[in-house]
């Protein structure tokens, strides 16, 4: 039996129904982390022990007749920048090297709670400030699809996992698209929530306001059970929405027939990659075919303006959110003889350089002057981007957009040409700033192998209707296969 | 040349919640182990997030109306940026822009006259932790380390601002009497300086001559009313000769030495610090609208100054009583106890303000810890109006009842004071004692030689002495009259 | 219409102190070169009139209920007290705190 080509609700209806046992399926997902992880440097800490104990408990109630939950004995992995009991849970940065929480995250609570198996924790960009994984202490995170390329991130590492046949399901997190674009290089389904959707209990902040839990997975049916288990109220999280969420399973089920689906235009498309203009012409087509009706909208504010507002708000909150980190109570410590020299060496030490010198930008940004020009006015034109969609909205009942302007990049493109890095999220950081729900949908694979994608995005609170578009797409595209890894070297090289 | 003082203080108030303000650990921590009051959100554990209490916002909307301030619906909290050992974010959060309540007062009565302070805010904040620095006076200079306790960090705080509206160190003194007493009305804080529940800043300048503000020099480090008043008058003394001098004032901070009694400047550039205010997106904004804070003012109790004016009114009593009785809610209360079980209201007052108050000032307590219940004070009160007790056993009974923690009844007998009157056969007894061993003065009168009835006012005197006041004078002398026809 | 401002390098000496962050000065052209850049992106926004726009508030389905004030006992206080790295018996021990520190550090790795 291939477990690892099952999706999350195949195995967990076999758990449930006696056809394999929890522990097998780990069994058979660990060792083929172990086989194949040495290629493409996903997972930066197993827990193999905490791991089999699960899986026994979810056997055990199965045996005894009890419900294991929806999510039974499906492993998974998440993103080293959630904090899991007993596990180190490090940003992948020195800075916490050996820090181990004595507490889950309430995303990986949920999960654990609905029955799934936590495998262990994945690569990142350094405290997830990054989009190609590069930035890691674990070092560089290779895409799958072509280990020339980078996998994107700052997610990058449950994306490629995911991608791999590891696990999955996978959780990471989203500020700016950190789920949605390395599930796009990586071609699997990536989602952002709604702000607001799942606890950000237990993840270590890069921006308070921009934040979001997300799953990656290969399918929408896995993704909206995942959703079921994932959204919802927290106590230790009073920015998470206490309101009822519907079933996201059964709404990703209804179609999509009547309904008005906008396509973004007045951007500048002929600086992307063709294949992911072409792949939103697909995508309108599967609607379109499904019964939807396809209109045209501009976004003009968003579209001049959600870059440069993104950076002040991301990196303002940044500087702030990683004050805490000074040498004394966990992470990183160096001496020094006076307490501001411990914190700067300790802070210098632990830090990596884009970290850095993102802190630096956020405190620059802050600082009296450029807050009052700049800061302030960045916030209002915030609110200005989020009105312009829930006009937009008003009309419509979801958008598709590119999530990312290029095809994967190859590595060290970080060195030779940030800008277009930056520039890389300008489609993915307007549904945080707007705080709504965002996917990124494999649409199929260039002749070369890479994976098409587009961006999905609908209402605020509306994630259960974008998963029904998801899914619909989804349907005629064809979910995304596994990797080919046993090839060693990916596609063509 | 007189320049005018104006003062403006901040008023920290430690607000008597259980938790803290933005986790659950226990507000208890005076006299705790260190860092034992602690847990992952006040000890910035990455993955962490603040959960706002909602009885520090209810206790903040409380003293916000007792102090006629507007409460704002939806405001927000903010990050103060700075590192230091004491904050473990390196931001505190407080509400910077948009505080819960905006633009009261509060009426003081100082240097003979009533004034009206007016509030400027008052908004919430959480509170630093703890550095002990071991040196012999545990002062900061010339420690080679500190050690950092966070117990106290993120207690719940409500800052009260007033306007420069005082001018002097007197009406400053009777504001954070005034805002003290009003904390505990509202049982919102304990207010009190010694245990830091209460702290204040001190903000004094001259006025210049053409009336406009001075330079404005912020006063630390005062931790008592005593030192307070204090610093004030150095600080006004010391802004004048400067001024005298021809020299000239820089907006500063200052740290009050109580010991030498100066201020001293920190000489840290306050002015080039920059926090980084910004808005606080881990918490939504603070709900408190319309409804929400109707509830809290239908549950207020009587401020002091409508008690004051009330007991003034209803007990006819001094306003100088009043003012006595209804310093403290707890006195006021137990005056109100007493007064219910019947005893005339003059006289409650009269006993409170000497006699209970010397045994509490005697004994170092509270009213709270008086042993004696309300109760038994006015039934011990009725009974010296009775004239069952005359006033000297009533002082010897109330303080067996505090002594031996008993009741009036019990303090009465141990009093060796019949229940009650000496009357009837118990009083011919007496009388017929006195008789025996007076025989002299009763031949006199039966002999028809006390012309002016003086031997027979002498042998009342005895009998009324003779039972130590708990007889009716009345039938004291009709009985004697009697006895000795 | 504000004037395009420009973050320099005294200003950034300063945002050191403020960040606890060494930074060698061969390095300060890139982190302003960023910090402008963000700036140029941002003078366009000057353009849009947002004199009536409140700066951002997240639409909220249902809020969530306060803290109800009941004190929780933490049990993991022992336990992270071992792994801090300054801990000194029940407190945390930091080295001299002096006023005003003029520690000029250089970036290490």
């Amino acid at each position: 039996m291939e477990f690892h080509k099952l999706s999350a609700l195949e195995i967990a209806e076999g758990v449930k129904k006696g056809s394999w046992t929890a522990s097998e399926v780990l069994s058979a997902h660990l060792e083929r982390i172990k086989i194949f992880d040495g290629q493409i440097n996903s997972v930066v800490t197993l827990s193999e022990e905490s791991a089999h104990r699960d899986a026994k408990e979810t056997d055990k109630a199965v045996a005894e007749g009890k419900d294991p939950g929806p999510l039974a004995g499906v492993p998974f992995l998440v993103k080293d920048n959630f904090c899991t009991d007993g596990i180190r849970t490090t940003c992948c940065s020195k800075m916490l090297s050996d820090w181990i929480p004595d507490y889950d995250a309430t995303a990986v609570k949920r999960m654990k709670d609905a029955g799934a198996v936590l495998m262990g924790k994945t690569n990142m960009d350094e405290f997830a400030m990054g989009s190609t994984t590069e930035s890691s202490i674990f070092g560089p995170t290779l895409n799958p699809r072509d280990f020339n390329r980078v996998p994107g991130g700052s997610s990058g590492g449950s994306a490629a996992a995911v991608a791999a046949g590891f696990c999955p399901i996978a959780l990471g997190s989203d500020t700016g698209g950190s789920v949605r674009q390395p599930s796009a290089f990586c071609g699997v389904q990536g989602m952002k929530p709604s702000y607001g959707q799942i606890s950000r209990y237990g993840i270590v902040a890069y921006a308070s306001s921009l934040d979001q839990v997300g799953p990656i997975t290969r399918n929408t049916g896995d993704m909206a059970a995942a959703m079921d288990v994932l959204a919802g109220p927290d106590p230790n999280d009073t920015t998470c929405d206490a309101y009822e969420r519907p079933s996201f399973s059964q709404a990703a089920a209804e179609g999509i027939k009547g309904k008005k689906i906008a396509v973004l235009t007045g951007y500048d498309a002929e600086s992307m990659d063709r294949p992911l203009i072409e792949a939103i012409e697909k995508a309108a087509g599967y609607c379109r075919s499904a019964g939807a009706e396809i209109v045209e909208a501009e976004l003009p504010i968003t579209m001049k303006h959600a870059v440069a507002c993104y950076y002040m708000v991301a990196l303002g909150d940044a500087s702030s959110k990683l004050a805490c980190f000074d040498g004394m109570r966990y992470g990183h410590h160096a001496d020094g003889r006076s307490l501001v020299e411990m914190y700067k060496r300790s802070r210098n030490q632990g830090f990596g350089k884009e970290v850095r010198k993102r802190i630096l930008i956020g405190t620059c940004i802050l600082t009296r002057g450029y807050y009052e020009n700049y800061y302030v006015p960045a916030t209002k034109v915030r609110q200005m981007i989020a009105d312009e969609y829930a006009e937009l909205f008003k009309g419509v009942d979801a958008l598709i957009c590119p999530i990312s302007p290029a095809l994967p990049y190859k590595k060290g493109l970080v060195e030779e040409d940030p800008v277009r890095i930056y520039l890389g999220d300008a489609f993915s950081s307007i549904a945080n700033l707007a705080g709504l729900p965002s996917i990124s949908l494999n649409v199929g694979f260039t002749e070369e192998g890479l994976p098409t994608n587009v961006q999905l995005m609908g209402p605020r609170f509306g994630d259960a209707g974008l998963l029904g578009l998801a899914h619909v797409i989804e349907n005629k595209a064809g979910s995304p296969p596994i990797a080919d890894i046993e090839k060693k070297g990916g596609c063509r090289e | 040349m007189k320049r005018e003082s104006v003062i403006g203080l901040e008023i920290h108030l430690q607000l008597k919640t259980k938790t803290k303000l933005f986790c659950s650990c226990s507000s208890d921590y005076i006299g705790a182990t260190p860092n034992t009051n602690v847990c992952p959100v006040c000890l910035a554990v990455p993955g962490t997030l603040p959960i706002l209490n909602d009885h520090a916002v209810e206790l903040g909307v409380k003293i916000g109306l007792g102090l006629h301030c507007s409460i704002c619906d939806n405001t927000r909290f903010h990050r103060k940026h700075y590192f230091y050992a004491d904050l473990p974010k390196a931001y505190q959060i407080t509400q910077y822009e948009h505080p819960i309540a905006v633009g009261g007062y509060v009426d003081i009565f100082a240097d003979g006259k009533e004034k009206r302070i007016r509030i400027h805010h008052l908004h919430l904040e959480e509170d630093a932790g703890k550095l002990v620095h071991p040196t012999a006076d545990g002062r900061l200079t010339g420690a080679s380390y500190s050690l950092v306790d966070y117990n106290r960090g993120g207690m719940p705080l409500s800052e009260i601002v007033s306007e420069p509206d005082m001018n002097s160190a007197e009406e400053a003194i009777a504001y954070i009497t005034q805002i003290r007493q009003l904390a505990r009305y509202l049982e919102v804080s304990d207010g009190e300086m010694e245990s830091g529940s209460l702290r204040v800043d001190v903000n004094v300048s001259l006025s210049n001559p053409d009336g406009s503000l001075g330079t404005r020099v912020e006063i630390k480090n005062v931790n008592s009313l005593r030192s307070i008043e204090r610093a004030l008058e150095y600080e006004i003394a010391r802004q004048n000769k400067v001024l005298d001098e021809g020299g000239h004032l820089v907006q500063e901070t200052r740290l009050w030495d109580d010991v030498a009694g100066v201020t001293r400047s920190m000489r840290s550039k306050e002015g080039e610090r920059d926090y980084r205010y910004y808005v606080e997106m881990d918490l939504a904004p603070i709900s408190a609208g319309p409804e929400y804070v109707r509830k809290i003012r239908e549950s207020l109790p009587e401020m002091p100054w409508e008690k004051l004016e009330r007991f003034t009114r209803e007990y006819s009593i001094s306003r100088e009583e009043s003012l006595q009785l209804t310093e403290q809610k707890e006195t006021a209360d137990y005056f109100e106890a007493c007064v219910s079980e019947g005893a005339p209201a003059a006289k409650c007052a009269n006993w409170m303000r000497m006699e209970v108050q010397r045994i509490l000032r005697d004994l170092s307590i509270g009213i709270n810890d008086f042993p004696v219940p309300p109760a038994e004070l006015g039934k011990l009160i009725i009974k010296v109006e009775k004239r069952e007790l005359s006033n000297t056993q009533a002082k010897d009974v109330l303080a067996v009842m505090v002594e031996k923690k008993v009741s009036l009844k019990e303090a009465v007998r141990l009093c060796g004071i019949s229940d009650g009157r000496i009357t009837g056969p118990a009083l011919e007894e007496v009388i017929r004692k006195i008789f025996a061993s007076e025989q002299e003065a009763v031949e006199t009168i039966k002999s028809g030689n006390d012309k002016k009835g003086a031997k027979v006012k002498f042998l009342q005197g005895l009998v009324m002495r003779e039972t130590r006041g708990s007889a009716d004078p009345a039938e004291v002398a009709s009985l004697v009259n009697c006895m000795l026809n | 219409m504000i004037k395009k401002m420009e973050m320099d390098e005294e200003r950034l000496r300063e945002v050191l102190g403020f960040s606890c962050i060494g930074l060698p000065e061969k390095e300060y052209a890139e982190v302003l070169d960023r910090v402008n850049a963000v700036l140029r992106m941002c003078d366009d926004m000057q353009e849009l009139d947002s004199s009536n726009v409140s700066p951002f508030e997240w639409d909220v389905m249902k809020a969530p209920a306060r803290r109800q004030d009941r004190a929780v006992v933490w049990e993991g206080r022992d336990r992270f007290l071992d792994q801090a790295p300054v801990r000194d018996g029940d407190f945390f021990h930091v080295p001299r705190i002096i006023a005003r520190d003029d520690v000029e550090m250089e970036g290490e790795e």
